[in-house]
C-alpha cells in the first residue's frame, strides 16, 4: 500500500501553491501541519483528484489519482462544506453513499454504524441546517468513511470541534488507522501530536520536514531554553535568537527561545515538543 | 414432540459467533453500483420542488389554454405560452447547479461517480422529463390553437434553448457563486421579450413571428450544444476549478 | 433484505461448521463464500439469491474436501473441536446425540433439517437451493423428521 506524491506543484497565475512536493505515504497516520496558506489544502484537493496539479502525478499502488477507481478508495472531507438544506442527516449520508456507488441496502446499515460512531444516532432524523458546527464536522467525518476507504484524507477535521469531541475524534483516528492511510491537516498542534505516525510540515508551498515525531523534533532537540530575564534583555535576545514563546511575570519577561547554546545567565534547557518546533516555523515574532 | 424436537435440532448446532466476523465485515468491500443504476437513484434526489413547479407550469398552460380565447393579434396564446418556456428551463438550471449553490462541489468531486457524473446524471433526469412535458403541452396546445404542430414546437422550444443556452453559458464562465441570479434575470427578460415581441411585429408581414422565432431557436440550439461540449470538457479534463 | 449482512454472515458460519466442523475452516469459507458470491452480486433480497449463497459455500465446502484427502483429513481437523458454547448449563449430552443421530441421515435430509430449523430458512428458499420443488422439500422434510424420531426412540432419547 502506497500513496505516492511525484514532484507535484501547483501553480496559480504567478503564485506557487505546492512546489514540487514529494511524498510517500504508506499506512498510518500522518499529520500534515502548517500556517494558513501554507497549501495544506491545495495539495490535499490534489491528492483526492479535485484539483488537477499543475505538474507531477499522484498515484496509489499504479493507480492514477484522476481514476475512478482511486476514487473508489477515497475518503475525503473538504475544509469547507455545505449541504442540501432539505437533508437529515441520514439523508445526507445516503445521498453521499449512492455517489459512492453503495447500493442502499448497505448504505442504511453502514450510515446508522457510522452515525452512532460519530455520536449523532439520536440526531439522524434532524435536519442538518439546525447542527451545530462540530455536528456538521463530525457528519462530515462519517461521510468520508462510508465506503471503508484504504485513502483517508481530512482538511481541518477538528475545525469547529469542542475540546470533549477533539479527544473523541483523535481516539477514533487512532481506532481505525490500521489498514488505511490517513492524511489529516491541521494547524492545531496537539491534534496530531500523539495520534501521528508521521508528520509533515509545510511552509510557503514546499515540505521542509517530514518524519517521526523524534526525527523532526531532532531539528530543535537540545536547543530549546527557558529563561526570565529584564524587558531590555528580553529585547536584545529577541533580535538573536528565535522566540517561541513569551509572557510577562512581574517586571521580567519569561521566554522560551532556540539557541545553539546557552543564550543567557540563568537558562535552563528544556525538553523540545512539537508546539516549539512549530513556532519555531511558523510563529509570527520572527 | 416434533416441535420441541425442532427447538432442540437449532440448540444442538448452536456455535459462538465466528471470531473475525466483525472484522470481516468492517473491512467488506460491497460492489459498487453500475451507472445506470447510480442514474436511477439520482432521480429521487431531484428536489421534489422542481417536479412540483415544472408542473406547475403546466398546470398553468392548461389552464390558459382552455380558458383564453384566441386574440385578434395573430399567433397571440402561442405567443403567451411560449414566454412561459424559460421559466421551465430555468428550473432545469437551477436543479442542475445544486451543488455549487450549496457548496457541495467538493465533497461530492471526491466520490466514485464524481461531479462530471452527478451533472450528467441530473442533465439526463431533467432533460428527458422536460422533454416529456414540453411534448404534453405541445400536443395539448396543439387541440386548441390554430398554428400547428411544426409552428407550436418551435415556438415552445425556441425561448426554452436560448434561456438553457445563455444559462449554461454563464454556468462556464461564474465568477462567484451567484450564477444562479443571472440565469433567473435571463429567464425573466426572454418571458418579458416574448410578451411584447407580438405587439411589436403586429405592425410587419404575419410571418416575421416565426422567422424571429426561427433565428432564436437555431441560436439557442447551437448555443446549449456548444456550452454543454465546453462544459463536459471542463468537467472531464481540468477536473473542478475551486479557486 | 430482510436480515443483515451480520447475521447471513453466521448463518452462512453455521452451515459451513455443521459441513467442516473446524472453525478456522469454516470461517475462511464463510468470507470466501461473501467474496465469491459479492463479485458476481450486489445485494441479497431474496430467496433466490440466499439460495445462491448456499450453493456457493456448499461448493466450497466440497471443494475443500476434494484438496484434502476426504474423510480421513476431516476426522483429523475435526479431533478436537466440539459445539462448546459459552452455556455449558444445557444438556451437552443430549445435543451430542442429536447431532450423531442426525449424521445417519441421508444428506439430504440433514441438510433440510439444517437448513429449515437451525438457520430457518424458508421452503421456498431451500428449493431453490436443492433444484428441487417446494413440495418435494416439504416431503423431505417430514420423511427426515420421522426417520430422526425412530432412530432418536432407539436411542432411548426421549427417556
Amino acid at each position: 500500500m502506497e500513496l505516492c506524491i511525484d514532484r507535484v506543484s501547483k501553480i496559480y497565475g504567478n503564485k506557487i501553491a505546492c512546489d514540487r512536493i514529494s511524498l510517500s505515504l504508506h499506512k498510518g497516520v500522518y499529520g500534515l501541519l502548517g500556517a494558513n496558506g501554507a497549501g495544506k489544502t491545495t495539495l490535499m484537493r490534489m491528492m483526492c483528484g479535485v484539483l488537477c496539479p499543475t505538474s507531477g502525478t499522484i498515484t496509489f499502488d499504479g493507480i492514477d489519482v484522476g481514476k475512478e477507481e482511486y476514487r473508489d478508495l477515497l475518503g475525503y472531507l473538504p475544509q469547507n462544506f455545505g449541504y442540501y438544506p432539505e437533508f437529515c442527516a441520514m439523508d445526507f449520508l445516503l445521498y453521499m453513499a449512492a455517489l459512492k456507488g453503495i447500493p442502499k441496502v448497505h448504505a442504511k446499515e453502514k450510515a446508522s454504524e457510522l452515525l452512532e460512531l460519530v455520536s449523532l444516532k439520536n440526531e439522524a432524523k434532524k435536519k442538518i441546517r439546525t447542527f451545530s458546527g462540530g455536528m456538521k464536522q463530525r457528519l462530515g467525518i462519517a461521510q468520508a468513511m462510508l465506503n471503508n476507504p484504504k485513502i483517508l484524507i481530512l482538511d481541518e477535521p477538528t475545525a469547529g470541534l469542542d475540546p470533549k469531541e477533539r479527544i473523541r475524534f483523535r481516539n477514533l483516528i487512532s481506532s481505525m488507522s490500521a489498514e488505511k492511510i490517513i492524511l489529516l491537516s491541521t494547524h492545531i498542534v496537539s491534534d496530531v501530536e500523539y495520534i501521528a505516525d508521521k508528520i509533515l510540515l509545510m511552509k510557503a508551498g514546499q515540505m521542509i520536514h517530514q518524519g517521526t515525531l523524534d526525527e523532526i523534533l531532532s531539528v530543535i532537540k537540545e536547543k530549546v531554553w527557558e529563561c526570565r530575564v529584564e524587558k531590555n534583555k528580553a529585547d536584545e535576545l529577541s533580535e538573536k535568537y528565535p522566540i517561541l514563546n513569551f509572557r510577562n511575570e512581574d517586571e521580567d519577561i519569561f521566554l522560551r527561545l532556540v539557541s545553539e547554546e546557552k543564550p543567557c545567565e540563568g537558562a535552563n534547557r528544556t525538553e523540545a515538543v512539537l508546539e516549539d518546533l512549530y513556532l519555531y516555523y511558523f510563529n509570527e515574532l520572527h | 414432540m416434533t416441535d420441541k424436537l425442532k427447538k432442540e435440532i437449532k440448540e444442538a448446532f448452536e456455535i459462538d459467533s465466528p471470531v473475525g466476523k466483525k472484522q470481516f465485515l468492517k473491512d467488506f468491500r460491497y460492489p459498487k453500483l453500475n451507472k445506470t443504476d447510480f442514474i436511477l437513484e439520482q432521480i429521487f434526489y431531484i428536489r421534489k420542488k422542481t417536479w412540483l413547479f415544472s408542473v406547475l407550469i403546466m398546470g398553468f398552460i392548461f389552464w390558459f389554454l382552455h380558458f383564453y380565447e384566441n386574440s385578434s393579434t395573430p399567433n397571440m396564446n402561442l405567443w403567451i405560452i411560449s414566454s412561459l418556456m424559460p421559466f421551465l428551463a430555468l428550473i432545469f438550471t437551477v436543479e442542475l447547479s445544486r451543488s455549487s449553490m450549496f457548496k457541495m462541489e467538493e465533497m461530492e468531486a471526491g466520490c466514485l461517480f464524481g461531479l462530471s457524473q452527478i451533472f450528467l446524471a441530473r442533465m439526463l433526469i431533467m432533460g428527458i422529463w422536460n422533454g416529456i412535458l414540453l411534448f404534453i403541452i405541445a400536443l395539448t396546445a396543439n387541440l386548441y390553437l390554430p398554428e400547428g404542430m411544426i409552428k407550436i414546437f418551435l415556438y415552445l422550444l425556441a425561448p426554452y434553448l436560448l434561456v438553457n443556452g445563455l444559462s449554461f453559458y454563464f454556468i462556464n464562465n461564474k465568477r462567484e457563486r451567484g450564477e444562479i441570479y443571472s440565469c433567473a434575470a435571463i429567464a425573466v427578460m426572454v418571458s418579458i421579450c416574448g410578451m411584447i415581441m407580438p405587439r411589436f411585429l403586429k405592425r410587419y408581414s404575419e410571418n416575421i413571428g416565426t422567422w424571429v422565432m426561427s433565428v432564436v431557436w437555431i441560436t439557442g440550439l447551437f448555443m446549449v450544444l456548444t456550452q454543454l461540449r465546453k462544459m463536459h470538457k471542463k468537467l472531464e479534463e481540468d477536473r473542478w476549478n475551486f479557486a | 433484505m430482510s436480515e443483515g449482512l451480520d447475521v447471513i454472515y453466521d448463518k452462512i458460519y453455521k452451515y459451513c461448521y455443521y459441513k467442516m466442523e473446524n472453525k478456522q475452516i469454516a470461517e475462511d469459507i464463510t468470507q470466501e463464500t461473501f467474496l465469491k458470491y459479492f463479485a458476481q452480486n450486489i445485494k441479497i433480497e431474496n430467496g433466490r439469491q440466499m439460495a445462491y449463497l448456499y450453493t456457493i459455500a456448499k461448493n466450497l465446502c466440497t471443494d475443500y474436501y476434494r484438496k484434502g484427502k476426504g474423510e480421513e483429513r476431516r476426522a483429523e481437523w475435526s479431533e478436537n473441536e466440539e459445539y462448546l458454547t459459552e452455556d455449558f448449563s444445557k444438556n451437552l449430552e443430549r445435543k451430542y446425540v442429536l447431532r450423531q443421530a442426525m449424521k445417519n441421515l441421508e444428506e439430504g435430509q440433514q441438510e433440510v433439517l439444517f437448513l429449515r430449523y437451525v438457520n430457518e430458512i424458508s421452503i421456498k428458499e431451500i428449493a431453490a437451493f436443492m433444484g428441487i420443488s417446494r413440495f418435494a422439500v416439504y416431503r423431505l422434510e417430514k420423511a427426515a423428521l420421522s426417520l430422526l424420531q425412530q432412530i432418536l426412540r432407539k436411542e432411548d432419547f426421549y427417556d
